[in-house]
């Protein structure tokens, strides 16, 4: 694999420099290059926020669309659009569902011959819009949705994904669980078909690294009395032992609600306490800070996830371009197909992308609500080939077929 | 050595005229009398204590904790050593230690987040990377002011003036290429794009190859100064059970060209490098999240600064062995001593 490595930069550092005077940032002769920013029906569940006592006065709890990194990143590829002659154009559209984002996208295409979309959108709609564009010349990044069938049943070959699915962050959660020999879990799920979706990810990563799940309990979010069996944290947290609970819980309502409040002294993860995510702002190694504070400055908040994923989507394809000297999909394509590159995630060690089924690799962060604890994978799990394919759906795993 | 300690500098003259006594009379063989006239003391900017850890050169015992503006990092000489220029980089600021007062005597406004910064050959400017900016800021050190801002791609870093000081060479972290600047006017003269990450480089001592470090492509570029091509590459497969990821920052060479040190930042290791061949002639093991270096002026002795386990590492040049590492201060940045 490491002669691979050199091999290929050899070639892609063949020829390099163009010389002669430029100056940065003019904008003469520059070809519009546009990428299309493909935005969904914020999800029903999502419009209601974390809690309600912070949707009125934190306007910052509000969770924002990551159409915010996706500007940071075309600001960032601009820089270096004078290099070939290009100008990056973040053309914005919404949609309220898989029609309406298709016939945006096909306007996008036809009319302004964009080639890269970023779509954020619930995992059922960014498949079926992936559907409906197979077969297009273009490329279409999934920057928010979770969903494992995504990257397996519902998976296309121009369809990718900057941000992790379910399953890398659950497994990411599990490794760090079996590294402090925490392995025995109470498990606690709420009804939203995404809670299902986590509470399974969470059951295969426990099963992959040797967890134990002491008990799977639903809860529902309601204050009725006759329903003290599931909406109690301490009936709901009483159990012999265990070392930690999970909770999975879209909204956070009812999850916010659990820590400092079970029957048994344990760390509560998930959905509050320890948290696996893609991003976070408190990240200080890898050049982290850097790319929170250039984005905080503008947005006066925090750099969320898809924020990241729209970032890095936007930073690989301009780097393809840069490396492969073409604007054409295919030549982007294969770019992102080979093994040997290394992308800058400013998270540590380099990213690539799961040829089986278009993931990005990437490091996984362990937060508190300001801090990161530990960063997946953890050094004790190895790999074959690449420790980052310890996480989430490995090739022999992978129901995709392209 | 001893009795510079206790009498503090040597006044500027004097130095100078021993300085160049020796020179014009011994040539090379004085070099060593002419390092003794500083006091061979330690510098070291820790970004999270925001101080500057000053070291006895023999003793490594400190002598003072100077406190300067919040996240030191990059430290520069003036010609005669007098003052140390300081970036300051969350106060925006590149601030002046008077070396025989050890305090901040001064500082200058050096743009947004000023990260790595070089003096003209002729001292008269500085020119600093603005990382959070993407600027390259050219500072006149007599009006301390900043008559020029150069864009740069994102988050430029290294900063390396040509011996001549008619180009300034900037690399840019997220952009993945390095500007060559003109210093007369600040025209970019070339953009080459290079590995992923370039953090810092070095000029071989004829001019003629640019040495760079690139973090994420886990490699050095060797880049021939008049046609801005990348002429060669070193790579570190033959580094083995490194506990982290191959991440290249900091680069030095010996004077005499032979040498090329390098950091692996991550996997806590330096490659010793063989300039002519471009073969890593050695690995050293040093501690964690090594990054900057500095040579002492007769290139005896090497200083690795590992910013993640808060001390620095002595090599042993001619031998290439680890002599000892000495803790300092929280996240050490740079080291530059006074010889």
């Amino acid at each position: 694999m490491r002669q691979i490595v050199v091999g290929a930069l050899k070639v892609a550092f063949a020829a390099l420099a163009l010389a002669g005077p430029s100056s940065p940032g003019a904008a003469q002769d520059l070809r519009e290059f546009v990428v299309g920013y493909l935005e969904g029906a914020r999800p029903e569940e999502v419009e209601w926020g974390r809690h309600p006592a912070d949707m009125g006065h934190m306007p910052d709890f509000v969770p924002h669309r990551p159409v915010a990194g996706a500007e940071r990143g075309v600001n960032d590829a601009q820089h270096l659009g004078r290099l070939m002659k290009i100008r990056y154009v973040l053309e914005h559209r919404h949609g309220a569902g898989a029609g309406e984002l298709t016939a945006a996208l096909k306007n996008l295409a036809e009319q302004r011959r964009a080639k890269i979309f970023l779509i954020d959108a619930p995992g059922p709609v960014v498949a079926e819009v992936a559907k409906a564009s197979a077969g297009m010349d273009l490329l279409l990044f999934n920057v928010a949705a979770e969903d494992g069938a995504l990257r397996n049943e519902w998976c296309q070959p121009h369809l990718y994904h900057t941000i992790p699915s379910h399953a890398m962050l659950m497994d990411s959660l599990v490794q760090y669980l079996m590294v402090r020999k925490w392995p025995r879990v109470l498990v606690l799920t709420g009804p939203d078909k995404r809670d299902e979706a986590v509470a399974k990810a969470f059951e295969r990563a426990a099963k992959r690294f040797g967890a134990k799940i002491a008990d799977v309990r639903s809860f529902l979010l309601t204050q009725d009395p006759r329903a003290r069996e599931v909406n109690r944290v301490e009936q709901l947290t009483s159990l012999e032992d265990y070392d930690v609970v999970f909770v999975a819980d879209a909204h956070g309502e009812f999850g916010y609600q659990i820590p400092y409040r079970t029957v048994l002294p344990r760390p509560v993860i998930g959905v509050t306490g320890l948290v696996p995510r893609a991003w976070h702002w408190s990240y200080l190694r890898h050049g982290a800070p850097q790319v929170n504070s250039r984005f905080e400055k503008v947005y006066d908040r925090r750099m969320s996830d898809a924020d990241w994923a729209a970032w890095i989507a936007i930073k690989v394809v301009s780097e393809a371009i840069l490396r492969t000297k073409s604007t054409e999909v295919a030549d982007i394509a294969e770019y992102l197909r080979d093994q040997s590159i290394r992308l800058d995630g400013f998270k540590g060690g380099p990213h690539s992308f799961r040829p089986w089924n278009n993931q990005m690799r990437q490091k996984v962060l362990l937060v508190t609500r300001n801090w990161v604890v530990a960063v997946a994978p953890l050094p004790a799990f190895l790999h074959a080939v690449n420790a980052l394919d310890t996480l989430g759906y490995d090739e022999r795993d992978s129901k995709c077929r392209f | 050595m001893p009795d510079d300690e206790k009498s503090g500098r040597m006044p500027k003259i004097a130095r100078l005229a021993l300085g160049f006594a020796a020179l014009t009379v011994a040539g090379i063989a004085f070099a060593g009398t002419l390092q003794a006239k500083g006091t061979g003391r330690l510098f070291i900017s820790n970004e999270r204590d925001h101080t500057v850890t000053v070291l006895e050169a023999k003793t490594l015992e400190v002598v003072k904790t100077i406190p300067v503006g919040r996240r030191p990092r990059d430290m520069q000489w003036n010609d005669d050593k007098s003052k140390l220029y300081v970036a300051a980089s969350d106060v925006d600021m590149i601030q002046v230690i008077d070396i025989e007062k050890l305090e901040v005597v001064n500082e200058i406004f050096a743009g947004d987040d000023p990260e790595l910064f070089e003096i003209s050959p002729d001292g008269t400017t500085i020119v600093a990377s603005n990382e959070d900016e993407d600027m390259a800021s050219f500072i006149d050190i007599d009006s301390e002011k900043i008559f020029r801002q150069v864009p740069t791609g994102v988050e430029p870093e290294g900063v390396s003036y040509t011996a001549d000081g008619s180009q300034v060479w900037v690399t840019a972290e997220v952009s993945q290429v390095v500007h060559v600047m003109d210093t007369a006017t600040g025209d970019v003269y070339a953009d080459i794009l290079v590995g992923n990450r370039p953090r810092r480089a070095v000029f071989s001592p004829n001019g003629k190859e640019y040495w760079l470090a690139n973090e994420i492509s886990a490699n050095v570029h060797v880049i021939d100064t008049s046609t801005f091509e990348i002429v060669g590459e070193i790579t570190f497969e033959g580094l083995k059970g490194a506990p982290g990821e191959v991440s290249p920052v900091g680069i030095t060479m010996t004077g005499d060209g032979r040498t090329v040190f390098v950091t692996l930042g991550h996997a806590n290791h330096l490659a010793v490098i063989d300039r002519e061949t471009r073969k890593v002639r050695k690995y050293l093991l040093v501690g964690s999240r090594a990054w900057n270096t500095q040579l002492t002026r007769d290139n005896k002795i090497l200083y690795v600064v590992n910013s993640g386990s808060d001390d620095i590492t002595l090599i042993d040049v001619e031998k290439t062995k680890v002599i000892k590492t000495v803790p300092v201060g929280r996240y050490p940045h740079t080291l530059r001593i006074d010889d």
